[in-house]
């Protein structure tokens, strides 16, 4: 079976989760606090799909409400990303989906396709503080986006999540 | 540097050195390594040998693509834990060099102000929340205090409504016993004057009935009591009540009612007490034509339909004239409180039943009652046969047993007398009657331990509790003793006679 290396980058606002997804994924572990990331911070993991092994370099980037230059060098040569959304702040739902037009114009100014992509709508352990409305992510999965609703706190539709964009990043192979 | 003392150069040479520790890899354009640098150990770096593709150990460099300027990747964690400022420097020949300069110390500077920074943003966020969910609650408070204003002024409204509707029959009851004291008069004027007194006297019984019953909604405190019914005869009393009514004001009363309605089980005080409440709402706001009483019948629903050739009702009220407390502006030179129709409707609702309301102005309003029953076959409880009824009061009121004795002189009872629940039981038990009038509070036994003592000796006829209480509790009681029945004081004739007739006659009114 043959190995794919294939980088894929975790893009939203600050404090959504996006650092707790990743530490979830990769070793199944959660920590409480807080701690914001600065720069850009590199994990693996590989991926068993039923014809590929996916080795996923994954590309953790600070929290941003817009891609500043520095962060568009480290998009180079993605071959799809994560966009993670804090469902307990309907406004970063927003932010993601900006940060997901300007990636689609850096594509297109390029000439490339859009890369492929799945939108986390995270932090389903706060139920009581959910502020993004059903309708609202019944609308995303509507325009044939694959959104999910995960917690990094106890692991629900993580895995999933990145199983369905490693398939996509390798559909092409 | 070139143009610096050769001095000053290798000071900062060994500066940089010391705090960047760099190092450098230079690779062909494939990513395989030709040579190493520097301070490779600071990275972990040092076991990389020439040959080796870099891209198994710098998993970072997979996908990048370089052009001919330089690429600068700024504070990459590694997987090994170093922070670094990555420099990619392209070459002519296609080779690059990657050159690493620690950026641990920079990290954690830039870290903690932008942890900081995102803190309070995060406390900026919630704190937006918190007032937003501040506002609304305000703005709900203060729709809150509105509502409870409304209702102040409605309770103070009520008040001075219902001080008139006091004021007025008390004041006829004092006016004609004075002058019943103080003049001579024929006994033709006297009957008129106890009539006008009497129906006084029972306006401010039913005000008072009316409050009672609407403060035990209000408390949850009224319960559904269904026992055996003639429907025939209680539409021919509220005939019987309403007939003359609607004739003296020159109107024609009909009451039409399916054949053979027999004996259903349905809470028939609560069913006249709305059934009465619609007649009299319909002859008090008619002036001319007709109030028409249609009664009929399914297997299991009671439905009643009282129409009237009246002013009407306009739509913008239709709502309004069920709350409690709310006339029509054309009913306040009227008498009433304004809780009927609100008293109705609970009750209806407590039955499992409801009311609604057609009404044109001008044409006439219909009130149509559907009431949930259950037909019987045969006569609830037990009935004498032939000849003269027993029945038993148990009352320790000189007063209220002269009433009784007054009220039930002209039917067809034999009555005896007790005052207190042990010579009730004793009398009862020996004598067997056909009923019992039982008082609640009694010396010696008192209601309630009379009737449990009589039920557990088999005692089997009715016993309807007396009581002046109010409380649910009281009702509940007698009823687990084994009552059939529950009447609350002050009666009045046609309500003894009723509750007795229920239990006597039932199957001489078919």
């Amino acid at each position: 079976m043959s190995l794919l290396n294939k980088k894929i980058c975790m893009i939203g606002d600050f404090a959504v989760g996006k650092s707790s997804l990743v530490s979830q994924f990769v070793n199944q572990q959660f920590s409480q606090k807080y701690q914001t990331t600065v720069g850009v911070k590199i994990d693996t993991k590989l991926v068993e799909l039923p014809d590929f092994t996916v080795k996923l370099i994954i590309w953790d980037l600070a929290g941003a409400d817009n891609l500043k230059q520095a962060t568009q060098s480290y998009l180079q040569g993605m071959s799809g990303y994560i966009l993670v959304a804090d469902g307990t702040r309907a406004e970063t739902l927003e932010t993601a989906l900006s940060l997901k037009k300007q990636i689609d114009s850096i594509s297109k100014a390029a000439n490339r396709a859009e890369l492929p992509f799945v939108g986390l709508i995270n932090k389903t352990d706060l139920p009581h503080s959910w502020d993004v409305p059903n309708s609202q992510f019944d609308g995303l999965l509507a325009r044939g986006w694959d959104f999910f609703k995960t917690s990094a706190l106890d692991g629900t539709h993580v895995e999933q999540a990145f199983r369905v964009l490693a398939k996509k990043v390798s559909d092409d192979e | 540097m070139n143009n610096l003392p050769p001095f000053v150069s290798s000071y900062l040479r060994d500066n940089v050195a010391q705090q960047f520790f760099p190092a450098c890899l230079h690779a062909d354009a494939s990513g395989t390594l030709r040579a190493a640098f520097g301070d490779l150990d600071f990275y972990q770096l040092a076991d990389l040998t020439a040959g080796m593709a870099l891209e198994t150990r710098l998993p970072w460099l997979i996908g990048i693509q370089l052009g001919r300027a330089p690429v600068v990747l700024p504070m990459l964690q590694m997987q090994s834990g170093n922070i670094a400022n990555i420099h990619l420097l392209p070459t002519s020949d296609g080779s690059f060099y990657i050159l690493l300069l620690d950026a641990k110390d920079q990290h954690a500077n830039i870290q903690v102000h932008q942890q900081r920074t995102n803190e309070v943003q995060l406390l900026n966020n919630r704190l937006k929340k918190v007032l937003t969910e501040l506002n609304q609650a305000q703005l709900e408070l203060r729709e809150k205090n509105q509502q409870i204003a409304q209702v102040s002024l409605l309770k103070s409204q009520f008040i001075a409504s219902i001080s008139h509707e006091f004021r007025t029959p008390l004041t006829s009851i004092l006016g004609y016993t004075e002058m019943y004291q103080q003049q001579q008069m024929d006994q033709a004027a006297k009957d008129q004057m106890m009539k006008s007194i009497n129906i006084s006297a029972l306006h401010v019984l039913s005000l008072v009935d009316n409050i009672l019953d609407y403060a035990r909604f209000e408390a949850g405190e009224l319960c559904a009591n269904a026992h055996s019914v003639l429907l025939e005869r209680t539409f021919a009393d509220i005939e019987a009540i309403f007939l003359p009514m609607a004739q003296e004001k020159g109107l024609a009363f009909n009451l039409t009612t399916a054949a053979n309605m027999g004996t259903v089980l349905v809470d028939d005080v609560r069913l006249r007490q709305v059934v009465i409440n619609l007649c009299a709402n319909a002859i008090k706001y008619t002036e001319k034509g007709e109030v028409r009483l249609d009664v009929n019948l399914d297997d299991d629903l009671l439905h009643v339909t009282v129409t009237d050739t009246g002013a009407g009702i306009p739509v913008a009220a239709q709502q309004r004239i069920f709350q409690p407390f709310r006339r029509l502006d054309r009913d306040r030179l009227s008498k009433g409180a304004g809780l009927g129709l609100a008293i109705s409707q609970q009750i209806l609702e407590m039955l499992g039943g409801g009311l609604t309301l057609n009404s044109k102005p001008g044409v006439g309003s219909v009130f149509r009652v559907t009431v949930p029953i259950t037909r019987l076959d045969q006569p609830a409880h037990h009935a004498h046969t032939e000849g003269t009824y027993h029945i038993l009061i148990a009352e320790d009121d000189a007063d209220a047993r002269n009433i009784m004795q007054l009220y039930l002189q002209n039917e067809p009872y034999q009555v005896e007398f007790v005052s207190n629940g042990r010579a009730a039981v004793a009398f009862a038990l020996n004598n067997n009657p056909d009923l019992v009038l039982m008082d609640m509070y009694m010396p010696l036994l008192d209601g309630i331990s009379a009737t449990a003592q009589l039920r557990s000796e088999g005692f089997v006829a009715p016993i309807i509790m007396l009581s002046a209480a109010v409380s649910l509790s009281d009702k509940t009681r007698a009823m687990h003793a084994g009552c059939s029945g529950y009447l609350q004081k002050p009666l009045t004739s046609d309500t003894l006679v009723t509750e007795i007739h229920q239990y006597l006659h039932p199957q001489n009114h078919d």
